[in-house]
């Protein structure tokens, strides 16, 4: 086949259009049109961040138009969003509590922005200060735990028993007993997280293989250099791999204890205070919140991840 | 030397015990309580003693009792000797046992109810993700489509939208079991997708030459293979079931062991909230123990599967 046939082959192939590629890009598209022309059954907000947020989506959709998965993912949540559009915007007569519009939700975001800034604020900090005590100590003290064999057997047992307990019923309890709500909260996270990483810790310290602590032994090292060139860094991994299950768990009982404690401030207490006053615009506007903020957190730790562990 | 300091780690549990007795002594002569009231601390304290007694052959057996009765003592000591003012908050242990005692009766019915409202949510999650993760297992585009979102939703605690569940439903019931089906649902549906995805092509290559229909494909492969990963995967949500369970308890169920603590601790009875925490305790260990049994019976081919 010579030069010329390929290109003309090539330029055959090109222009073939794939339909399918701009399902969700048109599906965007339709739905604006419907938000913006047909008439309201309801009292709503404004449609313009609704339709932007469909052009954000539709824009993703023209980026991501080659990966089947993405168009798949994109399809489903603007049918889901249209769905929801519909069921209670266009086709409702009147705007029920409990099912606020998208456009009214939307509009929390527009108003309300400053008191959730503040509210991410403070549970980020909260969250911050509980899970960073929480790791610290579980990796050091599982370490030296997991290291020492009677240590390791006296302990072992005691620890699967507390290990399990889930943290959230101490809330009620730590609340009362600390000082002030941020201790109760720090308290409460740290004992959220403490416990399956140091569990952790001590079945990887105790799994390690004794070809690396023999030659650790060979070399000569002392206790400080084999606890942090050579356990430290062999145990890392474990506990990061911990850290995604932590850190839902952590999030669960600060959520948890902004809810029914003595906060005024955080991202659970937004929902929490909203859903007392019956304002379900503001609670769903605040899982959403909270939705994107633990996924973020979660890739975020992924990177770090994989930016503290580069030699696996 | 070395051989004294082994004699006195075995006599440490011994020694802790009776100091413990000395201490009931005292709370006795005192008059803070009466005998019977005592009672149920004393039998603990010897039945722990019998234990350390009747395991005296293993050589942990000295030092997890040693550090049991250590805190107990701690604990006796600093509720009842030296900060009396405060022993509403923290409450000293023998009151703990006694109220464990006397409220057995309430404690055993919120355990069957925390237990049945666990059960149905856990069977509710395991059903309907396993089902979709056997589809996605079979169909790769679902599986593409699944797999991202089931990502998301995983991360998000599910007790983050139980305030709008509550108002949602027509229960409080009906919104715990769905917070709790829900919180367990996304992660299971990963987990064993996972797990179906790690058979070996050849085994399903062989599986399509002997033109096996999809439902036994389904039903005869892929489930049998994914039975093991699945037992893992109980085990490992098993705790962020009971944490559900009781955040589900702690909004405003009536009955179940996470109710009691907060019904309690509404009344600041906090005896009977401590109470609470080592029902719970005993009970999360329980089933984790009953749930690692059932493994080892059921699957008796995985040899590795025990070791961890």
């Amino acid at each position: 086949m010579n030069v010329s046939a390929k290109s003309a082959l090539g330029e055959l192939r090109a222009p073939r259009v794939q339909w399918s590629a701009f399902v969700p890009v048109l599906l965007c598209a339709l739905l604006a049109a419907v938000a913006q022309w047909v008439p309201d059954g309801v009292e709503n907000e404004s449609h313009a961040p609704f339709i932007a947020l469909l052009a954000l989506l539709g824009a993703i959709g023209v980026i991501e138009r080659r990966k089947q998965s993405a168009r798949d993912i994109l399809t489903l949540v603007v049918v889901l969003l249209g769905a929801w559009e519909i069921a209670t915007a266009k086709a409702a007569t009147s705007v029920h509590f409990l099912f606020p519009t998208p456009e009214m939700v939307l509009h929390v975001y527009l108003t309300d922005y400053a008191q959730i800034g503040k509210n991410i604020a403070t549970t980020s900090l909260f969250l911050l200060c509980g899970f960073i005590s929480g790791v610290a100590a579980a990796t050091l003290l599982g370490i030296i735990v997991g290291w020492s064999v009677r240590a390791k057997k006296i302990l072992l047992p005691i620890v699967k028993v507390l290990t399990p307990i889930p943290p959230l019923i101490y809330t009620p309890y730590l609340i009362v007993l600390m000082p002030s709500f941020f201790w109760a909260s720090v308290a409460i996270i740290f004992l959220s997280v403490f416990w399956g990483i140091f569990l952790s810790m001590i079945f990887a310290v105790s799994g390690m293989d004794q070809k690396l602590i023999d030659m650790a032994t060979t070399l000569n090292v002392n206790r400080a250099q084999l606890y942090f060139h050579i356990l430290l860094p062999y145990c890392l991994p474990h506990a990061m791999d911990r850290l995604q299950q932590a850190i839902t768990a952590a999030f669960m009982v600060l959520f948890n204890a902004e809810m029914i404690g003595n906060a005024f401030s955080g991202v659970g207490w937004y929902i929490a205070w909203n859903a007392r006053f019956a304002d379900y615009t503001k609670v769903v506007a605040g899982i959403f919140i909270a939705g994107v903020f633990v996924v973020l957190l979660k890739s975020i730790l992924r990177r770090a991840r994989s930016a503290v562990v580069r030699w696996r | 030397m070395r051989r004294a300091l082994n004699i006195l780690y075995k006599l440490l549990p011994h020694a802790l015990f009776l100091a413990l007795m000395g201490m009931m002594g005292v709370i006795l002569q005192r008059g803070d309580r009466d005998w019977a009231a005592l009672r149920p601390m004393l039998a603990l304290a010897v039945l722990m003693e019998a234990i350390v007694l009747l395991r005296a052959k293993r050589w942990e057996t000295a030092g997890i009792f040693s550090i049991l009765f250590g805190v107990l003592i701690l604990w006796q000591a600093y509720a009842s000797f030296m900060n009396t003012s405060v022993s509403f908050l923290f409450p000293p242990p023998d009151k703990v046992v006694a109220v464990l005692v006397k409220d057995i009766r309430l404690i055993l019915h919120s355990i069957l109810a925390s237990f049945w409202l666990l059960l149905l949510g856990f069977a509710l999650a395991v059903v309907l993700g396993v089902a979709l993760a056997l589809l996605c297992g079979y169909n790769r585009r679902l599986q593409n489509l699944v797999v991202p979102i089931a990502d998301v939703f995983s991360a998000i605690p599910a007790l983050v939208y139980a305030p709008y569940a509550v108002a949602v439903f027509p229960s409080f019931w009906l919104a715990a079991l769905f917070v709790i089906a829900s919180g367990l649902f996304w992660p299971i549906l990963i987990n064993t997708i996972q797990s179906i995805n790690s058979i070996d092509r050849t085994l399903l290559d062989s599986a399509r030459a002997l033109d096996l229909n999809r439902r036994d494909m389904i039903l005869r492969i892929l489930l049998p293979y994914c039975t093991p990963g699945l037992f893992n995967t109980f085990t490992m949500q098993i705790s962020s079931a009971f944490m559900l369970l009781i955040g589900a308890e702690l909004m405003g169920m009536t009955s179940g062991v996470g109710w009691y603590v907060k019904y309690n601790s509404d009344f600041s009875n906090y005896t009977k909230v401590i109470a609470g925490f080592i029902v719970i305790g005993v009970l999360v260990s329980l089933v984790n123990a009953g749930l690692d049994l059932l493994k080892r019976r059921l699957l008796m081919w995985t040899n590795m599967e025990g070791r961890a």
